[in-house]
């Protein structure tokens, strides 16, 4: 098992940055991954991990040796591609012994580890079988085998699951996670899809236009993002803009079209910076005029959604700014008629003050 | 007919009626009619003795007709000499008359009656003799032109691997087509993976247009241009002797070595595209993922790259085999008399010889030959016609 660091790796195509001073640790053992919208640059990093991309500044070690110049087929990883890029005109134990066989290991040998392999991805008996006659989800795990199968140190994972359909992502979320925790492997899982990252992952790498975010553990994510990229990423968030009035006891009062709103300041601003304070819409409530809460804003309702077991309150506050609630469906809501006023109440603990960055 | 009528619910009478009868003239007028005419000409055996028995016959006679000509027109002249009572000194006219006694000139001249008179008796018993002579021609004739009627049989097939000229061309041949055909895949191969997997848009279209452009050149100018490469006091051999390698020209056209140099650039295009086509619509990843799971690259392309290539490089293989087992105007050009392909062989029954049923009968060997290459090549790679077709 080896860790994985990454020491101010950039990565430039020409005029294009793909990657920009990219700093990182990943534990031996870990399952990590690295969220973002496309085109962030979290499969470039993949690719400088597995080596078919040299970083054009910086070092990439695995198990503390510099990978400078060592090739994909010299490196202890094994990638799982997007498209999983099984070979179709081998049968299913021939893909998953390959990397066996480019070893040189016996014909038995391969055999022997493919069947093992297929009974660990609950497959048994179906190595004679052509790719094609596997379903999408059989598919991803002769992949994970076929990677597995080389005992590589770091497995590296492009969005295996997005062609699969949403049950079989559930599904397969589970298994990985199981196939990850049964053999030690350390994981490092690609994803657009927040609520991969969030439900499988020990760590989360945020990643936003070439530069990581944010790394840190999925619930530290989304209780305290660090950036406003972060915060709106993640989850749904209200933001509400304005500027430091005063900063005290780790809070900022922040002067706001809908008045002066109290918030945790994690990124220790300064009076006078301008700030956008986020607060997550199921910490929001409706507050009924008691003013029992720190924060509290007019609005006026603009439409309700039933989702079932939640109901989703849009509002509208001053400067026009629109105000997402979630509330639990136990509640009175005969008075929530459109264009009603209503108070919306959190405490400060629960916002967030950060720098007026950009948002996703 | 129930394929016909769904074909035209699909797309209407015109482009049916279209389609099948285009089909059916591709099929018949194209394909099997030429083909059972060509095999009925090969059944149909000429014993070579006969036939020559019958010109002999016919040429003797001809020369006996000639014979009779100049006779009669001096026979016609004799007479009227002895009328006008004896030769006048100097001829004047009938040149070039019959001549039995070897001297030349009219050798009646100044001649007196009674010398013509002898003459006259000569030419008349000499024109007997020579209708004589053709009579016998004539029923001698008949019985070699009955003998000489070409009959069905497998002769001509027999003939060619009797004929201990013939054999080994067309043995030849084949084996330097299998030889241009592995070396235009080894060097196609590598250029055609590049194309479609390395190469960037813009090099594959500028690399595509340098392998299109020679084709727009005609054959025979590609070839002879070729050939001014290859002749012994060619750009090649001047290269050489200049740079110090060798002191005597290298005489390429004397083996198959220009041949095959010829046809492996001749044929290179269709090497490379099927090639080409193939390995395109490889998924790139697969390449990666061999790559990353550790293999050198050579056992990528064995494992990866190459089987999924297959039906091209059977296509490939196929067409660069068949154009070269019927290749014409390369050997022609570029070869020598020690170099001859089979086509020449072919060509020379044809338009030398004369002998269509043999010719033929070549030309279908030939034909089976290619076929069981095709279906050789075709189990070697285990690729099957819809693969190919793909």
């Amino acid at each position: 098992m080896k860790n994985i660091e990454l020491d101010n790796v950039t990565l430039r195509f020409g005029d294009f940055t793909a990657v920009r001073n990219a700093n990182l640790e990943i534990k031996a053992g870990e399952f990590f991954s690295f969220l973002g919208p496309s085109g962030c640059g979290k499969t470039t990093i993949l690719r400088m991990i597995s080596g078919f991309n040299e970083p054009t500044e910086g070092v990439i070690r695995i198990g503390g040796q510099d990978m400078a110049g060592i090739g994909p087929n010299g490196r202890p990883t094994a990638l799982i591609f997007q498209n999983l890029a099984l070979f179709p005109l081998m049968t299913v134990w021939e893909n998953i012994s390959y990397g066996l066989r480019v070893r040189g290991k016996s014909k038995t040998e391969q055999r022997r580890r493919a069947d093992e392999l297929l009974d660990m991805i609950a497959l048994p008996g179906q190595g004679d079988k052509m790719v094609s006659e596997l379903s999408g989800g059989q598919r991803q795990r002769v992949a994970i085998a076929r990677a597995l199968a080389v005992e590589p140190a770091v497995l590296l994972l492009d969005e295996p699951l997005s062609a699969l359909d949403l049950k079989l992502r559930q599904h397969m979320r589970a298994e990985l996670r199981a196939i990850q925790q049964r053999t030690g492997v350390t994981f490092i899982y690609i994803t657009h899809d927040q609520g991969e990252a969030l439900t499988m992952s020990d760590r989360v790498a945020v990643m936003s236009q070439g530069e990581l975010e944010q790394v840190a553990t999925p619930s530290e994510i989304y209780s305290n993002p660090k950036t406003a990229f972060v915060a709106t990423f993640v989850g749904e968030n209200n933001p509400v803009a304005g500027h430091i009035v005063d900063v005290k006891n780790g809070h900022a009062v922040i002067d706001t079209a809908m008045g002066h709103l109290r918030a945790r300041n994690d990124r220790n601003l300064s009076v006078g910076d301008k700030a956008t304070l986020f607060i997550r819409p199921e910490r929001c409530h409706v507050a009924n005029g008691d003013g029992a809460k720190e924060n509290v804003i007019s609005t006026k309702v603009e439409r309700l959604d039933l989702e079932g077991s939640y109901i989703n309150l849009f509002a509208r506050g001053a400067g026009g700014s629109r105000f997402v609630v979630h509330m639990t469906n136990n509640q009175d809501i005969t008075h929530l008629q459109h264009n009603a006023d209503v108070q919306i109440g959190f405490s400060a603990d629960e916002a967030v003050a950060l720098p007026a960055t950009q948002m996703a | 007919m129930e394929a016909i009528s769904s074909f035209r619910n699909r797309y209407g009478t015109i482009l049916t009626t279209y389609v099948f009868v285009g089909c059916a003239i591709w099929l018949i007028g194209m394909i099997v009619a030429p083909q059972l005419l060509m095999v009925q000409k090969s059944l149909m055996y000429t014993d070579p003795a006969a036939a020559a028995a019958v010109s002999q016959t016919k040429s003797s006679t001809d020369r006996l007709f000639v014979e009779k000509g100049r006779a009669e027109r001096e026979l016609r002249k004799v007479e009227a000499d002895i009328q006008a009572g004896g030769a006048a000194e100097v001829d004047q006219g009938g040149g070039g008359a019959f001549n039995p006694f070897g001297s030349s000139g009219n050798q009646n001249a100044g001649a007196s009656v009674e010398e013509l008179q002898v003459r006259r008796d000569e030419l008349t018993a000499r024109l007997g003799q020579i209708d004589g002579e053709i009579a016998a021609n004539d029923t001698a004739l008949v019985d070699a032109e009955k003998a000489a009627r070409p009959r069905l049989g497998l002769q001509n097939y027999f003939e060619l691997f009797s004929n201990d000229a013939n054999r080994p061309i067309f043995f030849k041949t084949i084996w330097s087509s299998i030889l241009v055909t592995m070396i235009a895949l080894i060097v196609c191969y590598p250029v055609a993976f590049y194309l479609a997997v390395s190469a960037s848009k813009e090099t594959t279209a500028l690399l595509m247009l340098g392998l299109i452009v020679p084709y727009w050149v005609n054959e025979i100018l590609r070839t002879f241009s070729w050939l001014m490469l290859l002749s012994s006091n060619g750009l090649i051999n001047q290269a050489l002797i200049g740079i110090g390698l060798t002191d005597t020209p290298i005489d390429w056209r004397s083996g198959n070595s220009a041949v095959l140099i010829g046809m492996v650039y001749a044929y290179i295009l269709f090497m490379v595209f099927p090639i080409y086509n193939t390995v395109e619509t490889l998924d790139k990843n697969q390449i990666e993922a061999a790559r990353d799971l550790g293999a050198p690259r050579w056992l990528i392309h064995w494992t990866v790259v190459i089987p999924h290539a297959k039906p091209g490089i059977a296509v490939g293989c196929i067409m660069t085999f068949m154009l070269a087992a019927g290749s014409y105007a390369v050997p022609v050009m570029l070869g020598s008399t020690t170099s001859k392909w089979f086509t020449e062989i072919i060509y020379d029954q044809f338009y030398e010889g004369g002998n269509w049923g043999l010719g033929s009968a070549y030309a279908f060997v030939l034909l089976i030959t290619c076929i069981l290459f095709i279906m050789m090549m075709m189990r070697l790679f285990r690729v099957n016609l819809q693969d190919i077709a793909k």
